[in-house]
């Protein structure tokens, strides 16, 4: 409703000039006016005026050599005040009341403070048998589907190091080896989320998967965990591809984007 | 300004001047704006802006907040920025070499541009220790006063370094801030003459830089290297014996993959 209301009052001359702004973030090389227009729909004569307005400015540069247009360092500035404005918390918020909504099961964002989970942000779902999250419980990384998550992108030196420090056994006091964990969280990475059957706290099924900053750090962690009984099978799967996109929207809000790792050969 | 803006800009629309106006006014402290605060700043009618910001977020460059009705950016005008980066070159090249002498330090590793009176930092390796300093992507910096900037000073001629350094007293920012203009200039032919710059705590009092300048095939200058750490990790020794010649030879590995070639080692046709 508000939405419609609101549309009423759309500039007609700025809407162009994010379609051209767009038009440019969009190519892979610098573009020309003609080139430009064409992709915009607007005739050369417009959109050389919406380009004198954005060249004054510093959105768009153009290359003295050969009189084509790229985007300005004005627009990079531009989105990097977005990244510093932008926290964890408040990226993360919506997005887990959304999951947590969507599956009708205990959400939460974990981050790691000086080698410990903490839980930042809880949602709890409102069902009649659900789990309680206790915070302040330490649980060893490699134990843990959250630990996981946030060991399998650690730099090697650190986690040779957390490894050293850490427990070896888990709850059963199955002993654990470097090597074994080390599998576990190669498959981690390729599949963007770990799955947890009750390893740590029988009766408890949970599945973890990271959020990454624009420094490819992991900045996060999104945690979904319910009774065993009501996350297996395909209900578990569909919960951990939600939760694997749910973790990719909040890397995306925090700036993080595949584009920016450079080729492999270089 | 207003004179050179009238007479360059005769083609320029109004509404869209007003409306990056209302973009660059969040670029400051505060995350949120209201309706009112923007028309205040902007000495625009609310109802001018409210549309402005109807159509900015109707794109999603800005987002209102649920809770107050204030505005803040939006996701798109994030993408905006990260193009930017993908398409510059400069960027893709550095990004491998950044890594490299990132993991020989672990510090933060800086990549920038000099533009206008500005050093710009568009890309960071950051170190993985606890105690870091804070990432300065997105923001710039006056050049005088930050290794990056200096190296990159250097080797402009003396009438860019005058419009640049534009006052002969420079702002000071921290007790080492180096504010008499000769003497910036009397360092920076040091600084060309050694091939690195130093800022030993002249734009953060607790923070030290080191900083190669990044040449490309036209022997143009294109850009800087730098490590950024806290002064208690990096000591002007530790620099000079140490963290220099790293950083020079980043600046010279991504000067070649850029196609420069020094003086001294022309018909050497090896691709890197």
């Amino acid at each position: 409703m508000i939405r419609r209301a609101k549309n009423e009052y759309l500039i007609r001359s700025l809407d162009h000039t994010l379609d051209v702004l767009e038009a440019l973030s969009r190519s892979t090389e610098e573009m020309g006016l003609a080139q430009v227009a064409r992709q915009v729909g607007l005739h050369k004569n417009s959109v050389f005026r919406l380009m004198a307005t954005l060249e004054n400015r510093g959105f768009v540069e153009r290359n003295p050599s050969t009189g084509n247009y790229l985007l300005g360092l004005r627009a990079f500035e531009c989105g990097y005040a977005y990244l510093h404005h932008a926290s964890l918390a408040a990226a993360a918020r919506p997005i887990l009341l959304r999951l947590a909504a969507l599956l009708a099961e205990n959400a939460c964002l974990a981050v790691l403070r000086d080698g410990h989970i903490f839980y930042q942000e809880e949602v709890v779902a409102e069902r009649s048998v659900r789990v309680i999250p206790r915070q302040g419980t330490r649980i060893p990384l490699g134990f843990s589907a959250v630990g996981k998550a946030f060991l399998a992108h650690l730099p090697e030196s650190d986690l040779a190091r957390l490894l050293e420090s850490a427990p070896a056994c888990g709850p059963a006091g199955a002993p654990r080896s470097p090597a074994s964990l080390r599998a576990e969280l190669a498959q981690v990475r390729r599949r963007g989320y770990v799955v947890d059957k009750g390893g740590w706290e029988a009766g408890v099924t949970g599945a973890a998967a990271p959020a990454f900053d624009f420094h490819g750090k992991v900045a996060g962690v999104l945690y979904i965990f319910a009774p065993s009984y009501r996350f297996s099978g395909a209900s578990l799967e569909k919960a951990a591809r939600e939760l694997r996109e749910a973790a990719e929207e909040v890397s995306r809000r925090l700036g993080y984007f595949i584009g920016m790792q450079p080729p492999a050969s270089a | 300004m207003a004179q050179t803006r009238r007479k360059k800009t005769e083609y320029i629309i109004q509404s869209v001047d007003h409306a990056l106006d209302v973009l660059e006014a969040f670029q400051g402290e505060e995350d949120e704006l209201g309706i009112t605060e923007l028309s205040r700043r902007l000495k625009l009618h609310k109802n001018n802006i409210f549309r402005i910001l109807a159509t900015l977020e109707s794109r999603g460059y800005v987002e209102q907040n649920p809770a107050n009705d204030n505005y803040r950016l939006g996701l798109k005008a994030l993408e905006l920025g990260q193009a930017y980066i993908r398409h510059t070159g400069l960027l893709r090249v550095a990004r491998p070499v950044m890594e490299r002498l990132n993991e020989r330090v672990n510090e933060n590793i800086y990549i920038g541009v000099l533009k206008g009176r500005f050093a710009y930092y568009l890309d960071c390796v950051e170190c993985t220790q606890t105690v870091r300093v804070l990432s300065r992507v997105g923001c710039h910096v006056p050049p005088y006063c930050s290794s990056m900037g200096k190296a990159q000073l250097a080797h402009e001629n003396a009438e860019n370094l005058l419009a640049i350094l534009h006052k002969k007293e420079l702002r000071r920012y921290t007790g080492k801030t180096i504010t008499d203009r000769d003497q910036v200039i009397a360092q920076l032919a040091e600084v060309r003459e050694k091939g690195y710059a130093v800022d030993d705590e002249e734009w953060d009092e607790a923070v030290r830089c080191v900083g190669a300048p990044i040449f490309d095939y036209n022997r143009k200058v294109v850009g800087a290297i730098s490590i950024s750490a806290p002064s208690v990790r990096m000591s002007m020794e530790k620099i000079e014996k140490e963290y220099a010649p790293l950083v020079k030879q980043a600046g010279e590995e991504i000067s070649s993959r850029l196609g420069y070639k020094a003086a001294g080692a022309a018909g050497e046709e090896g691709r890197g």
